[in-house]
């Protein structure tokens, strides 16, 4: 085994060389011995944006539990160190014990969004292993990648051996049981590979081949091996309760973008906002009880020492014992000195009480989702608010003592009209009045409320999957006219850039042929797509030009029902014919039922549990 | 009841920096569960105090923080419990009660001994021989610092109060004792500017040792206040 050295005159080079070295507190420290199933669990991205990563914590110590395994971070070097590692010949490595990604077994990638794949090619590169599967050796690690972007594959197909699809728990001890025979059986990686093909949720895309129709639409997918199956049904924790939750946390060296404890409440999300892929592809909605929660908390705060503790989930005030829940919490984090945030609210006058309660001194910033500005747009999301609503909640807000308020809301949603865009300014401006039409000895001074928008991007498996994302020109143009439908200087407006997100709906909505587009960008210099400063829109355009693939055919354009999707053969429980259904109601502006008040059929409560089976 | 500690940061750890560290020591003194006493007010944070900040990439042989306890502990624990979960390469050297009424940390702080390992890239070589000299013949050594009002000269001379320079192979070995603290301080970095000038060189820095100004002339801080 070998180790590679950073000298001090290298890291004397480098932005925050804290990131590089290792050895944090909660960080694991085993024996190496041959034996030993060695994975590297890497994060695309910098280490102050992967260390606030949940899912990694989780399966770090998920993995770290076996004595046989051990898991290691790599996170994707800043471009300052990755020249300094470039120009003195340093691989990619991890950061325990800072042995070469070329020596594991597994090299895993967690993938959370899309923007970041040209770091993944990057981080192989790095590495000295080929970016393309069918390059590599029998020596060469596994590469396997698993989150919330694998539920559409196809863009990385060429360069991943394994995609995992679902919730790391339940797997992975069968596939690295199986990998320890196969390791000590000498047989050729093929044959653990077709071994794999028998484990639920992984897909490996060397079993599969993919024909396209002449106007570049998908014609077929066929399976180049008996065992590989046509569909891959994705893999989820049912009883949340038992499954595996840290006691721990790995303490970053430097301040995280989210540098505290993290407890998950709930799996899944009764809402089923019609643009949303962690909606869907997360069902059905798994509670954690709250006594569970409660000792995850205590174990959580005891052993990281942390100061804050964030309630993660999707909607965080969905949380069914919420009440009972947040006020055994509160007594504990008093006892503690411990600050509690809670990231996902809804903007009702129930959140607005719970923020109340848990920051009884410290007014930060509320910050809410409205999605959409006028009533027909939010029923077309089947984002479940009305006016009113938020009316009430930040009225509430601001009789409490908040003046700092943050909306989002989204830019080119099916079926929008200028109306509907208007109609943010527009609720922006009532809300300015409510502030206004409280007495001035009960409100706070100086209201800053801040607009921010992200362009409309469609998703894989969400009702708006087969939907015609818009033009950056007609982004820019929506965006100009809120922009100057916005009178009020008490309104701040921020935007997202168009061009990203246009690039971001190819990909995301991509088939394998979007892989060549990444492998061509990444040659031409892209790494940190996400990252303004580093995005090259106009060598992802070149890229294009040269292998003749049409931006407007994969974000622009509209898919019809019969289509065949890149990503039909993957099976997250939620039927096609649920999210045509809710695509049809979206048409007719007709909202759907939350998952608590009435079922909908969506097909996620054949996993046989969570809420679909306890009404 | 007011505990000091006195202890080493060696390694890659240097790379962390004053803040984080701080943030670092925080949640170990939680995680150790030591009964630290916090803050009154709106955000209370707990009450541990830095004696003077390190830079990033220095390492430090004698670093001091003091932690207010709410309740009493022995030195004895306190070491054994912080022990038990500090990091590679942070070690507690020395963990004293001090009484009362003893001047803050930061405030004691006028003094500072450093080990400086330097090597000059540029040919022909600086030996110690002329370093010192240089030292001991000029009348003043400016150097331009960066501030917080910008770039400005400083003579750095009447700021040294000792030091050795000795040659080993192509390295040369320093130790210096300079002022530190808040009202005059010099750092390290400044020193060997100011001696080497413009030639490019590698420098390793060590801090030994934190001092305070007494009757008898500099005394090493684990010395001031203890209750034994």
């Amino acid at each position: 085994m070998s180790r590679v050295e950073l000298t001090d005159s290298l890291l004397a080079r480098v932005d925050k060389p804290a990131r590089y070295i290792g050895g944090e507190l909660n960080s694991a420290n085993k024996t190496i011995t041959p034996e030993m199933t060695r994975i590297a669990f890497c994060f695309p991205d910098v280490y102050e944006v992967g260390m606030s990563h949940l899912g990694m914590q989780i399966l770090y110590h998920f993995f770290n539990r076996r004595e046989d395994v051990f898991c290691e971070r790599v996170f994707s070097p800043w471009p300052d160190m990755e020249a300094q590692m470039r120009s003195a010949e340093i691989p990619l490595f991890s950061l325990e014990t800072h042995t070469p990604l070329k020596e594991f077994d597994f090299v895993a990638f967690t993938l959370q969004y899309e923007m970041c794949y040209t770091n993944v090619l990057n981080m192989l590169n790095l590495s000295g292993i080929p970016i393309f599967s069918k390059d590599r050796s029998e020596e060469d690690p596994l590469i396997i990648a698993g989150g919330c972007c694998t539920y559409n594959p196809e863009p990385l197909a060429p360069f991943i051996d394994i995609f995992y699809i679902g919730e790391g728990e339940v797997s992975y001890d069968e596939i690295f049981d199986r990998y320890k025979e196969w390791k000590a059986s000498g047989r050729s990686k093929e044959s653990f590979l077709v071994e794999l093909l028998k484990v639920p949720g992984l897909y490996i895309p060397r079993f599969y081949e993919v024909h396209y129709n002449e106007d570049g639409t998908i014609k077929e997918r066929i399976t180049l091996h008996e065992d590989a199956p046509q569909t891959i049904k994705k893999v989820i924790v049912t009883n949340v309760d038992e499954a595996f939750y840290p006691e721990t946390q790995v303490i970053p060296w430097i301040q995280a973008v989210h540098d505290r404890a993290t407890l998950e409440m709930f799996r899944g999300c009764i809402r089923g906002c019609r643009f949303c892929q962690a909606g869907m592809i997360y069902r059905p909605v798994r509670q954690k009880s709250k006594e569970v929660l409660l000792e995850q908390a205590k174990k959580l705060l005891a052993s990281t020492g942390y100061d804050e503790i964030s309630l993660c989930s999707l909607s965080t005030s969905d949380y069914e014992a919420l009440e009972p829940f947040t006020n055994d919490l509160i007594n504990l984090c008093n006892e503690e000195k411990v600050n509690i945030s809670l990231p996902s609210l809804r903007v009702d006058a129930f959140s607005v009480d719970l923020m109340q309660k848990v920051q009884e001194v410290r007014k930060s910033s509320l910050t809410f989702a409205p999605e959409a500005g006028s009533q027909k747009q939010r029923d077309v999301i089947n984002k479940n608010i009305s006016e009113e609503e938020i009316l009430r909640g930040c009225k509430l807000a601001f009789e409490g003592g908040w003046n700092r308020v943050k909306l989002y809301f989204m830019l080119g949603l099916p079926y929008e009209e200028d109306s509907d865009i208007e109609g943010i300014a527009e609720l922006g401006d009532k809300i300015v009045q409510t502030y206004f039409g409280i007495d001035k000895a009960k409100r706070a001074p100086g209201l800053q409320l801040t607009i921010s928008t992200s362009c409309f991007v469609p998703k894989p498996f969400t009702p708006f999957q087969w939907a015609a994302q818009d033009t950056a020109e007609s982004f820019t143009r929506k965006i100009k006219l809120l922009k100057e439908s916005i009178t009020r200087k008490q309104i701040r407006y921020i935007h997202h850039d168009a061009k990203t997100s246009v690039l971001e709906a190819v990909i995301a909505r991509g088939d394998q042929r979007v892989a060549e587009l990444i492998y061509r960008a990444y040659q031409k210099g892209c790494t940190y797509d996400s990252w303004s400063e580093y995005f090259k829109h106009d060598k992802w355009v070149e890229a294009a030009e040269e292998m003749g693939l049409s931006f407007d055919f994969y974000a622009k354009r509209a898919r019809s029902y019969e289509e065949i999707l890149p990503w039909d053969h993957i099976d997250i429980g939620v039927t096609k014919q649920f999210l045509i259904r809710e695509n049809e109601k979206a048409k007719e502006v007709v909202t759907t039922p939350n998952c608590r008040e009435k079922c909908t059929g969506c097909g996620a409560s054949r996993f046989g549990k969570g809420l679909c089976h306890e009404n | 009841m007011r505990i000091r500690v006195k202890f080493s940061k060696c390694g890659n750890v240097k790379y962390v920096g004053h803040l984080d560290t701080m943030r670092l020591f925080q949640r170990a003194i939680k995680v150790a569960q030591l009964p630290v006493a916090y803050s009154q007010g709106f955000s209370p944070h707990s009450l541990v105090y830095f004696a003077l900040p390190l830079a990033v990439g220095m390492q430090s042989e004698g670093e001091y923080m003091e932690i207010v306890m709410k309740d009493a502990i022995s030195a004895l624990d306190v070491k054994e419990k912080l022990e038990r979960v500090m990091v590679q390469g942070i070690k507690v050297l020395d963990v004293f009660e001090v009484e009362e009424k003893t001047p803050s940390l930061m405030s004691l702080v006028q003094g500072a001994d450093y080990k400086l390992v330097l090597k000059v890239l540029e040919q022909p070589r600086l030996t110690a021989a002329t370093l010192e000299d240089k030292l001991a013949t000029s009348n003043e050594l400016i150097v331009l610092k960066k501030g917080k009002k910008g770039i400005a000269p400083l003579d750095i001379k009447p700021l040294v109060l000792e030091s050795r320079f000795s040659d080993r192979e192509d390295l040369i070995d320093i130790d210096l004792k300079v002022f530190a603290g808040s009202s005059k301080n010099l750092n390290p970095d400044l020193f060997i500017k100011a001696l080497v000038g413009e030639s490019p060189y590698e420098l390793e820095v060590v801090r030994k040792e934190l001092y305070t100004e007494g009757k008898d002339g500099f005394m090493p801080l684990y010395t001031v206040g203890r209750v034994e």
